[in-house]
């Protein structure tokens, strides 16, 4: 078996200027039973684009759709033209052909736990950051992997990767940081410019281009790792970048995926936009071209196509090379994307009051319950930046309805926000926009190493937050670990070093047992909040990437499993006694669902992460309502049916 | 007066508002440090407006210059921080940032304003408030890890 394309090597040169894909097709054509279509179709197709040799020719039309993926993080193509795709959820390794027909797929667990990254060059580069290591996988024996990086002192945790001609460059996005290896140097980059490093290139010369999604920027660094400039900027206008994830470098074009923008940057080495590929899908899982939180990116080695990964759609989509000189302005409807209902993935319920995260603007929305039909957006607060009142990434969230608190963090600022809302919860229902005054922040990052008397390595990245008795219960991402801060802002414990590999939520249930979510482990672990001793684990075969937790008043566990697309429950003797949801957009659907919360009737808010809503059930699993975008409410609400008069039966 | 413009009111006017609204009569420890805030009667005779932290671990005294703030012009401010004890707070401005924002439209000022110390009290200039509508001013202090704020509303126009 060869990993590396399944084909003997060829080194393909550049596309030379006016060489084009010489079939663009849709496989719809081929999905009848038609034989005698497909060499119809290509006569046809190839005829005109044959006459044209010579044009100029740009990437970015769409090829074909490479669906069912189970979180598709990083992907390359092999010098042959096959692709490497990394499913995170499914913990694997998939091997496409140019056509997109799988191949080899290589399993998780052995050598890697969650692979994160992958780059084709001599060798096959895989990150693993639930073990911190990066392995060079050998071409006929994958088994036999090399420990190329291994954290913690070193980095982090290792994220995406790009290699060529020995040299491999390995981004670090929770340390802030990218290491370049080239045989026994190692060179560490950008450890004071860069926040949250999440894809990283070579070019042919050497140097370094590095996305950088907290900054919206892109970075390049020359071969002897100096910087040597970037460009880019917030925004969702073209030429601005509003989560720049994935980066790709090509015959000095440089391919950005805009993760919040929803679409493909591609500028000139100097920064200049020359166009962009792609746009906001409008309905669910939409694609052919139109674009869905694209995270990462590929351009094969002869130039002629580009692979974009959408984790949250599980897909991957091809484009091939366009006729014409690359575009100066978007050929494509729409340039400016919209916020829209994109909640999560946090949300917490307390009394009649929802907290819920608002990812494309930065901010966090209140919501009123009381109205049965809907829940009513009382105020939003917060937007991008930097100073006190705005983040880069709000991601945890706690709401206490006795003081009218709200606890944000921000983990790629590593701060923790305190918030008063001053809306009395039993006025009349009405908005209140100004209605968020900030009490404190809290810089986590300036916290002693030595936290509750145990070491930490890295700067603290809070993503999750819980608080019971005056303690607020904060997850460090970067360290693996439960940070336990007392009303002055010290930090008086932490729990779970050690036991946690990637905690993902937290909360109490009524006999005061702290559950986390691992993710990578499958599990929720139950720890002492005062010893920090486990209690009990919940889920273990059953779950696969465990995501947001909650529990009711009865002691059940509800958990969020994003990669099954369902809710699992768990009675307070830990046995798992329910599952709600299946994969879809009916009132049953659920895809990539995270955060879940309880409200004070007791039914279970899930947020309906790629559904884009939020999906209401009864304790026992049954459907009650959705909310959030109309499009994919829909199909989850009964239809409605009006009588001659226009009233609602 | 320049541009028909002028400050109706000051932090407490709309503290009441959002609070009178309320009819809550258990006072969290928020509304607590609201009343106890200088009467907004006072405010609007005196150049000095008062405001406690909203953590309360300072105090605030500001000037507006011209008063009352005009609209889409540019005005400066002087300010001082004091300890709960009403003494002077001695810090270096790199512990200090001072910003303003519309919260009902979501925005902030089109100036960035530059802050200097002199004799106790910080200059901050230049600020503008190029739209009509309710602004707050805020002063944040940051002391170890710890960021808390002050803050002040006017209703321009």
């Amino acid at each position: 078996m060869n990993l590396l394309g399944g084909r003997p090597w060829t080194l393909v040169g550049p596309l030379s200027k006016g060489t084009i894909e010489s079939v663009i097709l849709s496989p719809v054509l081929f999905s009848r039973a038609r034989p005698w279509l497909p060499p119809l179709t290509g006569v046809l197709l190839t005829l005109p684009v044959l006459a044209q040799a010579g044009e100029e020719t740009h990437l970015g039309a769409w090829l074909h759709t490479i669906s069912n993926l189970e979180g598709p993080v990083a992907l390359d193509f092999t010098p042959s033209g096959s692709l490497w795709v990394v499913e995170a959820d499914g913990g694997r390794l998939s091997l496409f052909s140019s056509s997109g027909t799988l191949g080899t797929r290589l399993e998780s667990k052995t050598p890697w736990l969650a692979p994160m990254g992958v780059a084709a060059d001599t060798r096959l580069y895989v990150s693993d950051p639930a073990r911190r290591r990066v392995m060079a996988i050998g071409v006929d024996a994958w088994r036999d992997a090399d420990t190329v990086l291994q954290g913690p002192e070193g980095f982090c945790q290792p994220g995406a990767l790009d290699a060529r001609e020995g040299r491999l460059v390995v981004t670090d996005p929770l340390g802030g940081r990218v290491i370049l290896l080239h045989g026994s140097k190692r060179l560490e980059l950008g450890a004071d410019l860069l926040s949250e490093p999440t894809g990283a290139c070579l070019d042919d010369e050497g140097g370094i281009w590095i996305s950088d999604a907290a900054r919206a920027r892109v970075e390049h660094f020359d071969p002897d790792g100096n910087h040597a400039g970037g460009f880019g900027d917030y925004g969702a206008f073209r030429g601005l970048l509003a989560a720049p994830s994935g980066i790709a470098w090509w015959n000095h074009r440089i391919f950005v995926a805009d993760r919040d923008n929803h679409r493909i940057s591609v500028h000139t080495e100097a920064g200049d936009l020359l166009y962009t590929v792609g746009m906001h899908a409008i309905w669910p899982r939409e694609g052919e071209g139109l674009l869905h939180y694209p995270s990462a990116l590929a351009v094969s080695h002869d130039g002629t196509r580009m692979a974009v990964a959408e984790p949250l759609d599980g897909r991957v989509q091809v484009f091939s090379r366009a006729m014409g000189a690359e575009p100066t302005i978007d050929p494509l409807r729409r340039t400016t994307p919209q916020a829209a209902a994109h909640y999560g993935p946090a949300i917490r319920a307390a009394g009649n009051w929802m907290l819920l995260v608002e990812p494309e603007t930065q901010s966090v929305l209140l919501h009123d319950r009381r109205r049965e039909e809907a829940p009513i957006e009382l105020t939003s607060f917060g937007r991008r930046g930097h100073v006190l009142g705005r983040w880069a990434h709000p991601s945890g969230i706690w709401l206490d309805m006795e003081t009218r608190m709200a606890w944000i963090t921000d983990p790629s600022a590593g701060i923790m926000d305190q918030v008063l809302l001053r809306i009395d919860p039993k006025a009349p229902l009405n908005q209140h926009l100004g209605a968020a005054a900030w009490i404190r922040r809290m810089d986590l990052r300036a916290l002693d190493r030595e936290l509750g008397g145990i070491s930490v390595f890295h700067d603290p990245r809070p993503t999750a937050i819980c608080r019971r008795e005056d303690k607020t219960y904060v997850i460090d991402e970067a360290n693996r670990c439960v940070l336990v801060i007392d009303q002055a802002g010290n930090c008086i414990k932490v729990l779970g070093a050690g036991v946690l590999l990637r905690p993902m939520d937290l909360c109490f249930d009524p006999a005061g047992t702290l559950w986390i979510s691992d993710a990578w482990q499958g599990r929720i672990v139950g720890l002492d909040p005062v010893s920090g001793k486990i209690r009990g684990n919940r889920g273990l075969g059953a779950l696969r990437r465990p995501d947001g937790v909650c529990s009711d008043a009865e002691g059940r566990l509800f958990v969020s499993d994003r990669a099954a697309n369902r809710v699992l429950r768990f009675d307070s003797y830990g046995t798992l006694d329910l599952s709600i949801g299946t994969e879809g957009l009916g009132p049953e659907g659920l895809l990539g669902p995270r955060g879940v919360s309880i409200g004070q009737n007791g039914n279970l808010t899930v947020v309906d992460h790629s559904n884009h809503r939020c999906m209401v059930f009864t304790p026992d699993g049954e459907f009650v309502r959705a909310y959030g975008s109309k499009l994919h409410v829909r199909p989850a609400m009964k239809p409605e049916i009006y009588d001659e008069q226009g009233k609602k039966r | 007066m320049r541009h028909s413009t002028r400050i109706l009111s000051a932090c407490l006017v709309l503290n009441c508002l959002w609070f009178g609204a309320c009819n809550d009569k258990q006072q969290d420890p928020q509304e607590q440090h609201s009343a106890r805030q200088t009467p907004a009667d006072e405010i609007q005779g005196s150049p000095t407006l008062k405001a406690d932290a909203n953590a309360q671990g300072f105090q605030l005294e500001l000037i507006t210059s011209p008063h009352p703030i005009p609209l889409n012009e540019d005005f400066s401010l002087r300010f001082r921080l004091l300890d709960a004890s009403g003494q002077p707070l001695d810090d270096s401005l790199e512990h200090i940032a001072l910003d303003a924002d519309m919260p009902e439209h979501g925005h902030g000022m089109k100036v960035a304003p530059v802050l200097s110390q002199d004799e106790g009290w910080i200059e901050a200039t230049p600020l503008l408030f190029h739209m009509p509508g309710i602004w707050e001013i805020y002063v944040d202090h940051t002391q170890g890890h710890v960021t808390e704020r002050a803050q002040l509303s006017f209703r321009v126009f």
